[in-house]
């Protein structure tokens, strides 16, 4: 049984939590906030494992064998080293940290010692992300020649409080808390980027960025990665890629993944709604997503267990801050940059 | 108390399992509710007279042209991504404000007696009295269709199962019995997970609303341990998603629900002119209660 500790009880850390409970081989023992007014609250909701305020009573009191932290993103470092020192698991919630600074400590700590250390991508365990993998791999549409990434909600609508909008403590806005899901899958289908060219906006937000435009280059494969959290009509994120290949197209969404391939002859679609097989226990509400919390923390705790290297590790996580780095520096700079120049 | 096929309201709502464009589309559309009432009109003509729904305004201000106790009407409340987007767009007081405000005077009144027995409970952050707030605000606008049941919402219901809450249940249950006048019923997307977990807590609980269709969606843990529960439960198992946005055809959706002996069905359809193939095709299943003429014959009853 794995003793299990969360770390920041927000809206992700009650799903971690939730989720803990339902899977096997894992046991919550204790959960930890600064913030000491939702003691009672979780209690009431029947979280009913020891409440602390501080790592280090957490670590002490509980002993758990691995941590989720899902505290704000410029926290993730300082909690991790501390973990890892007293030889702890690790889940991160996305982003990996608020800088490429910290992230390459992060990693740098992380290579050096033994735990597994897991970034808290969900898009990497979504069947339909996985499917539309599978048919990329499979060659069908031939070698890709063109990407177009777009990602979507309307979660800011006007000038907004908490430490999501401030860079201080998140990193940044929309790319940081939205479109790093979409920099994770373009940097799982076709792996490091090479160069980035960027347009941030802001619309609504005096601190971050409300929109984000940018030119990936994948070594030969151009990707368009375009999002915004400033969008109406959209109370759900949605995400969509496009992928031109030499033999055929694919068109990836929450909903399906259709594609077209001329040895198959004619269009193919397979549906979200009839991939969630092997998924134990749903906190979703109407859409997907809850599907990818639990396939990612099955992966976590399975990997513990198994002594084995998780979908998304450090070296993911920090690929895909690299791309998120290059497309601040990018948009900073108004120019292009070049991801071999960030020094390693 | 749950009629055979009552009308879903993930069209109405905007969700679709096929595309984002007709997403967009169906929330365009039924965002006027001179769009929704030629299909409550349709759905009425052929003997559905009840809805399974979150607060939707225009819905609501849809209703307003059929006469008083035309529809029965089983909130399912409270609406958390509505709540966690307004929480997080004006904070706690801000997202309860616009609540308020749909209240009528008199509800104000009696809303704000009842908001000061959960006093002590809300200065102590006991979860169970922003539940008794949260389901006394959202119900308010319900009022006069004096709901006969009202179901829990899926994100609540499968949080108190993931931490074996069944006292939450138990006020829920309670405070629809005795404050709504109104038998207790859960939405689950955990439908394998819940079924044994009342059993467990003897939670007076008759009515469970799940995702039930031919693709598995959302039938946790898993479709077949799903299927087996329903068959043996003593409980009114409410099939929703059946359809699952017209991704599966009717008469399989039929023969399916029949085969699996689900109470009742919640049926998604968004035009009015195919309402009647879909009720054609259930009424050899679960609606085998309806009369030729769609009127409710033998409804059954919980």
């Amino acid at each position: 049984m794995i003793r299990v500790g969360v770390v920041g009880v927000g809206k992700m850390g009650l799903l971690h939590s939730a989720m803990v409970r339902r899977l096997p081989d894992a046991d919550l023992v204790g959960v930890m906030d600064n913030n000491i007014g939702l003691k009672p609250l979780l209690r009431s909701m029947g979280l009913s494992v020891p409440f602390y305020t501080s790592l280090d009573s957490l670590i002490e009191g509980s002993r758990p064998d691995a941590l989720f932290v899902c505290t704000p993103h410029s926290t993730h470092l300082p909690i991790a080293r501390q973990g890892l020192s007293r030889g702890m698991h690790l889940f991160i919630e996305k982003p990996l940290a608020d800088s490429i600074e910290a992230s390459r400590e992060l990693l740098e700590i992380g290579r050096s010692v033994d735990p597994v250390c897991m970034v808290g991508y969900t898009f990497a365990y979504l069947p339909i992300v996985r499917r539309a993998k599978e048919i990329l791999e499979s060659g069908e549409i031939g070698s890709v020649r063109h990407v177009e990434a777009s990602m979507v909600i309307s979660q800011v609508l006007s000038a907004k409080k908490g430490w999501r909008y401030d860079p201080s403590q998140s990193g940044g806005g929309v790319l940081m808390n939205v479109a790093s899901h979409l920099a994770y899958l373009l940097y799982d289908f076709f792996g490091p980027a090479r160069s980035v060219t960027a347009t941030l906006r802001r619309i609504h937000s005096t601190k971050v960025e409300d929109e984000v435009e940018a030119l990936i280059d994948f070594e030969g494969v151009q990707a368009r990665l375009n999002s915004s959290w400033s969008v109406p009509g959209h109370p759900a994120s949605h995400f969509q890629v496009k992928i031109e290949g030499a033999l055929g197209s694919l068109h990836l969404t929450n909903e399906r993944v259709r594609w077209t391939a001329s040895r198959a002859g004619g269009e193919q679609v397979e549906y979200a709604a009839g991939l969630g097989a092997g998924v134990g226990f749903d906190l979703g509400g109407d859409g997907f997503y809850g599907e990818g919390y639990y396939l990612e923390d099955q992966d976590f705790l399975a990997s513990i267990a198994g002594r084995r290297r998780p979908r998304v590790g450090l070296e993911a996580g920090f690929h895909v801050q690299e791309i998120l780095d290059a497309i601040y520096r990018s948009g900073s700079r108004n120019a292009p940059v070049s991801l071999e120049a960030i020094p390693s | 108390m749950i009629p055979p096929i009552v009308l879903g309201c993930d069209s109405i709502r905007g969700v679709s399992y096929r595309s984002a464009e007709r997403a967009a589309e169906l929330r365009t559309r039924f965002e006027r509710p001179e769009r929704i009432e030629p299909l409550l009109r349709r759905a009425l003509q052929a003997g559905i007279t009840g809805m399974l729904t979150p607060y939707h305004r225009s819905l609501l201000v849809a209703l307003d042209a059929f006469p008083h106790r035309s529809w029965d009407l089983y909130p399912v409340i409270p609406d958390m991504s509505a709540l966690l987007r307004d929480v997080s767009d004006s904070g706690a007081i801000g997202a309860v404000w616009p609540r308020i405000r749909r209240l009528t005077v008199w509800q104000k009144l009696v809303l704000g007696v009842r908001g000061l027995r959960e006093a002590g409970g809300l200065v102590s952050r006991d979860f169970r009295s922003f539940l008794a707030v949260l389901l006394d605000l959202e119900l308010a606008p319900f009022h006069r269709y004096r709901p006969r049941a009202i179901f829990l919402s899926a994100q609540i219901t499968d949080l108190a199962l993931a931490f074996d809450n069944a006292p939450l249940v138990f006020r829920f249950a309670d405070l629809a019995r005795r404050r709504f006048r109104a038998e207790p019923a859960l939405e689950t997307h955990n439908l394998g997970t819940l079924l044994p977990a009342l059993d467990r807590w003897g939670a007076p609980i008759r009515i469970v609303a799940s995702p039930v269709n031919l693709y598995g969606m959302k039938m946790r843990p898993t479709q077949s341990i799903c299927e087996e529960l329903i068959r043996a439960s003593g409980r009114t198992i409410v099939a929703t998603k059946t359809l699952i946005g017209e991704l599966i055809p009717a008469p399989q959706v039929a023969e399916y629900l029949a085969r699996l002996g689900v109470g009742s069905a919640a049926l998604d359809a968004d035009d009015p002119s195919e309402l009647q193939g879909f009720l054609d095709a259930f009424r050899g299943g679960p609606a085998s209660g309806l009369s030729p003429d769609g009127s409710q014959a033998q409804p059954s009853t919980v």
